[in-house]
C-alpha cells in the first residue's frame, strides 16, 4: 500500500470515529484527528485510526449493544442448558435409565424440572437489567422452559411414549445417519453462535488477556457440541456422558456470568463512565 | 443486579495514572501518553474520556512546534487526579508484600 493511500485510509477511519462519537465528543474526535496528523510512522498512524474508531464505538454503543450481547449471550447458554437438562430428566425417566436407584421413575424427573426452573428464576433475576420488572425476569426462562417441555412431552406421547427422535432413529422413520447429523450439526451451531456472543464482545473490549476469558466461554461450547453428538445414543453410559457435559458447561457459564457481573474482573480494563454503570446490570 | 464494579481499578487505567503522575503538572499529548503507559490508541481514548468526564483530567489546546502541523489535545492531571493517582500508587506498593505475605501463609 502506498504512503498516500494509508494516510488518506488513517485520516477518513478518523473522520469516520469523530462521526460516530458526535457532537457532545466533537471535541475528542478533533484531537484524534490532529493527533493523527503527528505520527510520522504510516503503520503507527494506520493502528492509531483503528483504535480511535474502535474507541468511537465503545463510547457510543458499547453500554447497550456489547453489553446486551455478552448478557444475552450468557443467558442464551444457561437458558439452553437448563433446557436440555429439563430435557435430559425427561429423556431418562422415559429410557428407564433412572430406574435402577430405586425411585419412582417420575421423581428424578420432576425433581429435575423444578431445580431447573427455580434456576433460571435466578438466571432471569440475574439479567434482570434487560427486563422492565423483576418478576418479569424471573418468570420469563422459566416458563419458556416449562412450554418447551410440555411441548417435548406432548410430541413423545404423540411418538409413543420415546423421545422423538429415538423414535425417528429406531423406527427408521427417516434414516438414522440424518437424524444423527442434524442434531450434530444443530448442536454444534448452537454450541459455536452462544460461545461467539460470549466471547467476541470480550476480545473486542479486552484485548489484554482476553484469551484467559475467550477459553472460560469456548468450554461450555466444545461441550455443547460434544453432548450434541452423544444425544443420538439411548445408552445410559451416554446420559451420563451428556449429564456431565451438561454440568461442566453450565458451570462454565455461571463462572463466566459471575466473572462479568461481579467486582473479580477489576483487572480488567474499565470503560467510560458513560458506559459503565450500565455494565452488566 | 446492581452490580457496580470498583471505578478506575483496571490496570490499564493504573498504568495511565502513573504514567500522568510521573511528570507531574507537565502536559502531555496522546501519543506521549499511549507510549508511556503501553496503550493503544484504542484503550487510551476511553480512559482519557472518563477520567476528564470524572474531573481527574484536564485537557487543553495547544499549537505544535511543528509548522504545518494542526494543534493537539494535551493532558494533565487535575488537583483530584494527583490524589488518586497517588493513591493508586500507594496501594500498588502496598498490595505487593501484602500479596507475598498471603503467598507465604499457604
Amino acid at each position: 500500500m502506498s504512503q498516500v493511500f494509508i494516510r488518506s485510509l488513517g485520516a477518513r477511519l478518523v473522520e469516520h470515529a469523530a462521526s460516530v462519537l458526535g457532537p457532545e465528543r466533537r471535541d475528542w474526535g478533533t484531537a484524534m484527528a490532529h493527533e493523527l496528523q503527528h505520527l510520522d510512522s504510516d503503520r503507527q498512524a494506520l493502528l492509531w485510526a483503528l483504535g480511535c474508531v474502535w474507541t468511537a464505538y465503545v463510547e457510543r454503543y458499547s453500554g447497550r449493544a456489547l453489553s446486551a450481547l455478552l448478557s444475552g449471550g450468557v443467558a442464551l447458554l444457561l437458558l439452553s442448558n437448563m433446557a436440555r437438562l429439563v430435557l435430559l430428566g425427561f429423556l431418562g425417566w422415559y429410557s428407564g435409565f433412572l430406574h435402577g436407584f430405586g425411585l419412582s421413575p417420575a421423581v428424578p424427573a420432576a425433581a429435575q424440572l423444578v431445580a431447573g426452573l427455580l434456576l433460571l428464576c435466578l438466571v432471569g433475576i440475574a439479567t434482570q437489567g434487560r427486563w422492565q420488572t423483576r418478576l418479569l425476569a424471573a418468570l420469563f426462562f422459566p416458563v419458556f422452559s416449562f412450554l418447551t417441555f410440555v411441548t417435548l412431552a406432548f410430541c413423545s406421547q404423540l411418538a409413543q411414549r420415546s423421545t422423538p427422535w429415538l423414535s425417528y432413529r429406531h423406527h427408521g422413520r427417516i434414516p438414522a445417519l440424518w437424524v444423527d447429523s442434524a442434531i450434530a450439526v444443530s448442536g454444534f451451531l448452537q454450541g459455536t453462535l452462544t460461545a461467539l456472543l460470549i466471547v467476541v464482545p470480550f476480545v473486542l473490549i479486552y484485548r489484554s488477556r482476553a484469551a484467559v476469558i475467550a477459553l472460560l466461554a469456548l468450554l461450555p461450547a466444545v461441550s455443547l457440541q460434544l453432548t450434541s453428538v452423544t444425544q443420538t445414543a439411548s445408552s445410559a453410559h451416554a446420559l451420563l456422558v451428556m449429564s456431565m457435559g451438561l454440568a461442566w458447561s453450565t458451570a462454565c457459564a455461571v463462572v463466566t456470568l459471575l466473572w462479568c457481573a461481579s467486582g473479580i474482573n477489576r483487572w480488567l480494563p474499565s470503560r467510560s463512565s458513560r458506559t459503565s454503570d450500565r455494565w452488566c446490570a | 443486579m446492581g452490580m457496580s464494579r470498583t471505578p478506575n481499578a483496571s490496570r490499564q487505567t493504573r498504568q495511565l495514572l502513573g504514567a500522568l503522575l510521573e511528570q507531574g503538572r507537565t502536559w502531555r499529548h496522546g501519543y506521549a501518553l499511549a507510549k508511556e503507559a503501553d496503550l493503544s490508541s484504542g484503550t487510551l481514548y476511553p480512559l482519557l474520556i472518563r477520567l476528564h468526564d470524572q474531573g481527574l483530567l484536564e485537557s487543553r489546546w495547544q499549537e505544535s512546534e511543528r509548522t504545518g502541523r494542526p494543534p493537539r489535545h494535551y493532558y494533565r492531571l487535575t488537583a483530584a487526579g494527583v490524589v488518586l493517582a497517588r493513591e493508586k500508587a500507594m496501594n500498588a506498593a502496598v498490595g505487593v508484600p501484602r500479596l507475598r505475605k498471603l503467598a507465604g501463609a499457604t
